[in-house]
Parts: C-alpha cells; sequence; structure tokens
C-alpha cells in the first residue's frame, strides 16, 4: 500500500490539512493509518477514489460515499473491519452484498465476515471493546439471516453444534458459522448453547437424536461434555463426535476426532462421516436382504 | 462608487452562469480564480456548483441538490435546519421522502418530480411551485426549480 502524509494529501486534493483532518472526524474517511510517532498515513488510493468521486458529485458527502464503495478496492475483512469499528451498519451492510457477488455465501464468511470480527477482538486478559460486541452481534444476526435463508433439508440425519463459548467469543460465530453452512449443504444443522440446564439439555439431546455432535468452543468443564457425549450416545448408538475448535483440551491419545479449524473444511469433514454413515447403512441393508433370500 | 470589472461566466447556451458552494450556498472566494479543487475553501464540506443566473441561491437561502433518479445529492446547511435531517442522512434518498407538492389547485399531483426530472435533464427555463416538508401541514415554500452541475442536476432553492 502507498501512503503519502497529510501535507501532501491535502495538496493532492486541493484542500487543507485542517479540513482533511475535519473529514476524518465527520466522514472517517479518508481513514489514515497512524505511524509509530503518531502522523497520518493515507492510502493514495483512497485519495485517489476521493479525487475522481469530486468530479461526479455534488457534495462531500456524495462523494466520500462513492469513494468509499469504488475506492477501497474489492470488499475485504479491512473495509468490513472499518465499517464495524465506526458502527456503520449500513456500510457493513453494503461491504457484504458486494462480496457476495464475487464470492459465495461460504467464502464470504470464511474470507470476510469471520476475519473481520476476529481483528476487532481485544487481546487476551484485556476487556471486550464495544465494536467487536457490536461487530459480534451484527455478525450473528447476520449468519442468523442467512439461515433462514437457507434451503430446506435434504438429508435426514441432524447434526448437533453445542456451543460451550459465551459471547462475544470469537468460537460462537464460528460455531454459527458451521451451523449456517451446513444448513445451506442440506443438512439438518442445530446450534445450541451449552450454558443452558444440564439436565434439560440432555433431554434435548435425546430428542433430537443426532448423528453427530460437534463439541465447539473452550467455555464448559470437561464434566459438562461428558454428559452430554454420554446423552448423546445413549440416543443414537454409533453416534460421530467430533471436536471444533479446541473444546477438549489437546492429549496424546484423544478418542474424539478434531474436525479441521475452518468451518469450511469442519462442515466438508463432517459430510464426509454422514455419507460415510449412509454408505455403511446401505451396506448393512443390502447383506441383510442377501440373508433373508438365502 | 468604485465599480471593479469581473468576468462573467456563461454557460454553453451564453447564458450568465453564478457558482456557489453545494452546502454553505456561499460563493467562491474571488481570490479562487482557477481553484484546484472542486471543495469549497470557505466551508469544506460543499463542492462548487453553477446554476443560471436568478435561479443560484442568494446568501442564506436554503437548497437542495437532486439528480435525475430524484435523489438527493445535496442538502444545504440551511435546508438540513429547515427540513430536519442532516446532510449525511439526506443523500441517495428520495426526494419525495423531504418535499412533496403542495400546490392543491395543481389537476397533476407529480407536478414537483416533473418539474426535477425537467430541470436535471434539459435546458428548461427555471420554474416555481409550491413545497411543503413531508408530514407537515400549513408550512408552505414557494421553490425555484432549475438546472445546476456539473455533473448535471436539479438546483431546488426554497423561499422563506
Amino acid at each position: 500500500m502507498t501512503t503519502v502524509r497529510t501535507n501532501a494529501a491535502a495538496v493532492m486534493l486541493g484542500v487543507s490539512p485542517n479540513t482533511l483532518r475535519s473529514w476524518e472526524r465527520r466522514f472517517g474517511f479518508p481513514t489514515p493509518r497512524r505511524t509509530a510517532g503518531g502522523h497520518r498515513q493515507f492510502d493514495l488510493r483512497e485519495l485517489e477514489a476521493l479525487r475522481q468521486a469530486f468530479e461526479q458529485t455534488h457534495n462531500v458527502s456524495s462523494a466520500v460515499r462513492l469513494a468509499r464503495e469504488r475506492g477501497a478496492g474489492p470488499p475485504s475483512a479491512r473495509r468490513l473491519r472499518s465499517a464495524l469499528s465506526r458502527f456503520d451498519e449500513e456500510e457493513a451492510d453494503r461491504v457484504l452484498e458486494e462480496s457476495l457477488t464475487v464470492r459465495s455465501v461460504e467464502r464470504t464468511v470464511e474470507e470476510v465476515l469471520l476475519p473481520a470480527v476476529e481483528m476487532l477482538a481485544a487481546p487476551d486478559g484485556e476487556s471486550p471493546t464495544p465494536e467487536h460486541g457490536f461487530a459480534w452481534r451484527w455478525a450473528a444476526a447476520w449468519m442468523a439471516a442467512g439461515r433462514r435463508a437457507a434451503p430446506p433439508a435434504s438429508r435426514p440425519e441432524p447434526v448437533l453444534v453445542l456451543d460451550t463459548s459465551r459471547p462475544p467469543a470469537t468460537d460462537g460465530l464460528h460455531a454459527r458459522a458451521l451451523e449456517l453452512l451446513l444448513r445451506r449443504a442440506g443438512v439438518r444443522a442445530l446450534c445450541l448453547a451449552v450454558d443452558a440446564d444440564a439436565g434439560r439439555l440432555s433431554s434435548a439431546v435425546g430428542t433430537i437424536a443426532p448423528r453427530a455432535v460437534v463439541l465447539s468452543g473452550a467455555g464448559a468443564s470437561l464434566d459438562a461434555l461428558g454428559r452430554l457425549v454420554y446423552a448423546a450416545r445413549r440416543a443414537v448408538s454409533g453416534v460421530g463426535v467430533f471436536d471444533f475448535r479446541g473444546a477438549l483440551p489437546e492429549r496424546g491419545a484423544a478418542s474424539v476426532p478434531r474436525l479441521g479449524g475452518s468451518a469450511l473444511r469442519a462442515r466438508d469433514e463432517l459430510i464426509a462421516h454422514l455419507d460415510g454413515r449412509a454408505a455403511n447403512r446401505e451396506r448393512l441393508a443390502r447383506s441383510a436382504g442377501d440373508g433373508r433370500r438365502r | 462608487m468604485n465599480r471593479a470589472l469581473h468576468a462573467v461566466q456563461i454557460d454553453s447556451h451564453g447564458r450568465p452562469v453564478e457558482a456557489f458552494c453545494g452546502h454553505c450556498g456561499r460563493p467562491p472566494e474571488p481570490s479562487d480564480t482557477q481553484p484546484a479543487t472542486r471543495v469549497c475553501r470557505r466551508c469544506g464540506l460543499g463542492l462548487v456548483l453553477q446554476a443560471p443566473k436568478g435561479i443560484a441561491p442568494q446568501a442564506g437561502e436554503p437548497f437542495l441538490v437532486v439528480d435525475s433518479r430524484l435523489e438527493v445529492c445535496a442538502v444545504s446547511r440551511k435546508a438540513e435546519d429547515l427540513l430536519g435531517v442532516p446532510e449525511t442522512r439526506a443523500v441517495n434518498r428520495h426526494v419525495s421522502e423531504f418535499l412533496v407538492s403542495a400546490a392543491v389547485e395543481s389537476s397533476k399531483p407529480h407536478d414537483l418530480l416533473t418539474q426535477l426530472v425537467t430541470a436535471a435533464t434539459s435546458e428548461e427555463d427555471v420554474h416555481t411551485v409550491v413545497v411543503r416538508p413531508v408530514d407537515e401541514f400549513g408550512v408552505r415554500y414557494k421553490a425555484r426549480i432549475g438546472p445546476c452541475g456539473p455533473p448535471r442536476a436539479a438546483l431546488v432553492v426554497l423561499e422563506e
């Protein structure tokens, strides 16, 4: 990225440095980066986009809007992070809409949505920021809307994602992303939070009778997880239990297989598991039929 | 009386035009004979536009700029106060969300919109219509509508 300092940027746009700083305060654009010494560094692409937009609009506000749409380049996690850090829902919606014109929903979630929210997360040990909280809720709502628009399930086997994290943990968003991607693939997926009453949750697991259970996040005790896995295994014999993003502590000889770190890889591995089960069932049915004929 | 000579700008039809800022409404500073940018040096929030003499806003007159799709492109500082909406919220929204025709005697309900599209797309002369803010009754403004730009758009100057 080529950058210039405030004075050069002001000359490029034909305004005073003070005007440029006032736009930053009022519109949040152009958005300079800061050097270690605190000096502003403006992205040349943003400045050029703004300069061109001045020729096509009637005021600075419209020009900024136009430059944001065009000048910041293709929709990226960085652009979405910028919109979310300004609490600008309209712009965030627009970035994802633009992303959907060049990427699938799956890739938009993986390459734009989740990384943008992760960029806003406070470092470990620090209290969460309002920007991250807002971004988390906005992303969760976006994926909830995506779930409602998903096609009806075409596969009978339910998959249960047990989310042990608490908002606004990033793991919780990944669990929701996995649920969305599974549903879009025609799987009957359901994501439940593990902070509910343990007895009722075990009962719910029995009712759902999942073919695969995914333990996600790192917010529950081993004891609580063990009870849930027991409930799932009692409801359905041979249920697959998987770890997604480190729900279980790393051990040498873990009996619970770990899914890929991304929701997309995890979805593919789960579908492969379900396909394997379906193939097994068909093989068993065929051999049973052969036995009866004999 | 000291009367200095000054250049009169004209449009492609030879009509005299006036320059004004799309936000504060003031003319550019006299020293800006060949400005490097269209950004108003006085307020830093508007771009310098031109309109035929007679339609361009005079000092303190509230106005809006509307494009041929009838979307608001600019709102002057005075019009922000008058309509109770900041420019950043009004831009890119349909003009009928802010202004409607108040000419009850008119048989054409879309008079205002027709005038705006005409002004934004052709070289018609200035027209005057009576308008009122949406959802406000008892308040009426006479509005001058004419072309402005660049880029080409309709200028609505509200006469209080």
